[in-house]
């Protein structure tokens, strides 16, 4: 039995199971619906029809792992994720309610910048950059044999000490690092404010914050490993990725009961239309695209899961995305 | 942005006046009430039409529009801001009788929607005092 995965597809069905109620209250399985919807009898029934699902693919592939390996056990159970919120999106269509139309902004809103400020966001690849410096002193110094990825069980690959695997491996690490805080950046800049005034805008407020800290404390995590793997300090960069994750996993747990934002969203009053997040059902593809080209956000709050998504009908992420591409294929 | 409490510009996605002449609508009953005064800074363009969940250009054009009525100027990196606006000419008598006609079109649209008399009154005076503070 192979007991990490044995609890990985378990988390998985777990986080499965648990995500249609960590959204906003006028959200059902991506679909904007009155905050009573949810105790409703044709709510309870897409509910179970959909968990239902999740489990069976959990069972599936707990039963195949032994034939199909490790990597068809985690595809089996994702795909079934997909797959019933889906099927459950597609049945709660004819249930949307009409949204308000009326959209508020706060024009006297101050610009968010960085927790910390901008120096804390800089600060891992101008920590690469510095290490970049000390390789070209120090050559003779750096191991025969470096590691460049890793997995649960320590280092997952190597390579030989040459300019162009020790260059490209800090480059992969500082692109990573700034590709993170770039994202950090598109979520206070390139992504809707939804409430202006109430209590659920500060809620919102924090919510992004939170999201900004979880991936500005990321982009060290490449910077850090970099570090380590040249400086031979002795110190395994997995017990970093270790830390990483488990700061990764308290953030998410954080960030659970903000209901993607909207957790104190005033209900609406008897007659008043819900407002949702202001973005239109039909743009949610199978409930977790977003494809709005008419929507100038880049970053857009998820509708079902944690955090954010991007707006596929907006040109610059298929830029961005393009670019992330081309440097993966360069930096190989 | 000076002001120290919140402004809210809204806007009605539905409705048939177009989502820029709402922009420039609701921004202008902000600067003739003195809620943004000369030296205030407009949300960039980029920030406003996010939040509105507009084209850019939708945001640009209503910029531009406040501009040329004098209330705003333009910069291409400090984005708007408010300035103190000469006193406009004196309306000629087409416009003016054009303005009492709009008035008194409003007035009967929403009596005709229903809002009694007294709260329709009550709040034409609401905003004479308000204009006569600002």
């Amino acid at each position: 039995m192979n007991i990490p995965l044995f609890a990985i597809l378990l988390l998985l069905g777990a986080l499965g199971h648990f995500l249609p109620g960590w959204t906003r209250p006028d959200l059902f399985f991506a679909v904007t619906v009155h905050p009573d919807f949810r105790t409703s009898d044709a709510a309870r029934r897409i509910l179970r029809r959909y968990r239902l699902i999740v489990w069976t693919a959990v069972a599936a592939a707990l039963a195949t792992q032994f034939a199909a390996g490790t990597e068809a056990a985690i595809l089996i159970s994702v795909a079934g994720f997909v797959c019933a919120l889906a099927d459950a999106h597609r049945q709660m269509l004819p249930h949307a309610a009409t949204t308000s139309a009326i959209v508020e902004v706060d024009i006297s809103a101050t610009a968010e910048g960085f927790p910390g400020g901008w120096l804390t966001a800089i600060l891992p690849s101008g920590s690469l950059a510095v290490l970049a410096l000390w390789v070209v002193r120090h050559w003779e110094r750096l191991p025969q044999r470096f590691p460049t990825h890793w997995n649960w069980y320590g280092p997952g690959r190597w390579v030989e000490r040459t300019p162009a695997a020790v260059y490209g491996f800090l480059a992969m690490q500082a692109a990573i690092s700034v590709v993170l805080v770039v994202m950090a950046w598109g979520i206070l800049r390139w992504s809707r404010r939804v409430v202006a005034s109430g209590p659920n805008a500060g809620v919102e407020r924090r919510f992004r914050k939170l999201n900004v800290q979880l991936l500005v404390v990321m982009s060290y995590l490449p910077a850090v490993q970099a570090w380590l793997v040249f400086l031979r300090t002795g110190a395994p960069a997995t017990v970093w990725a270790l830390v990483v994750t488990v700061v990764a996993a308290v953030y998410v747990a954080v960030l659970i009961p903000y209901r993607q934002g909207g957790g104190r969203a005033r209900r609406p009053a008897p007659g008043e239309l819900p407002t949702g997040d202001r973005t239109p059902d039909a743009c949610w593809k199978w409930g977790m695209f977003y494809f709005n080209p008419g929507d100038p956000s880049v970053f857009i709050a998820k509708r079902f899961g944690i955090g954010y998504t991007v707006n596929f009908g907006n040109r610059w992420t298929w830029v961005v995305l393009a670019g992330l591409v081309l440097l993966k294929v360069f930096l190989k | 942005m000076c002001t120290k409490y919140k402004m809210t510009l809204r806007i009605d996605l539905q409705s048939p006046a177009p989502v820029y002449r709402q922009i420039v609508d609701g921004l202008r009953i902000l600067l003739v009430n003195g809620d943004l005064r000369p030296g205030d800074q407009l949300p960039p363009v980029r920030r406003l039409a996010i939040d509105l969940g507009v084209h850019f250009n939708t945001v640009a054009e209503a910029y531009r529009t406040l501009a040329e009525e004098g209330w705003v100027e333009i910069a291409r990196r400090s984005g708007a801001q408010v300035i103190a606006r000469k006193s406009p000419p004196r309306p000629n008598p087409e416009a003016a009788a054009h303005f009492q006609r709009r008035l008194r079109e409003l007035l009967a649209e929403m009596q005709a929607a229903g809002l009694p008399r007294d709260r329709i009154v009550r709040e034409l005076r609401r905003l004479v005092e308000i204009m006569e503070g600002a």
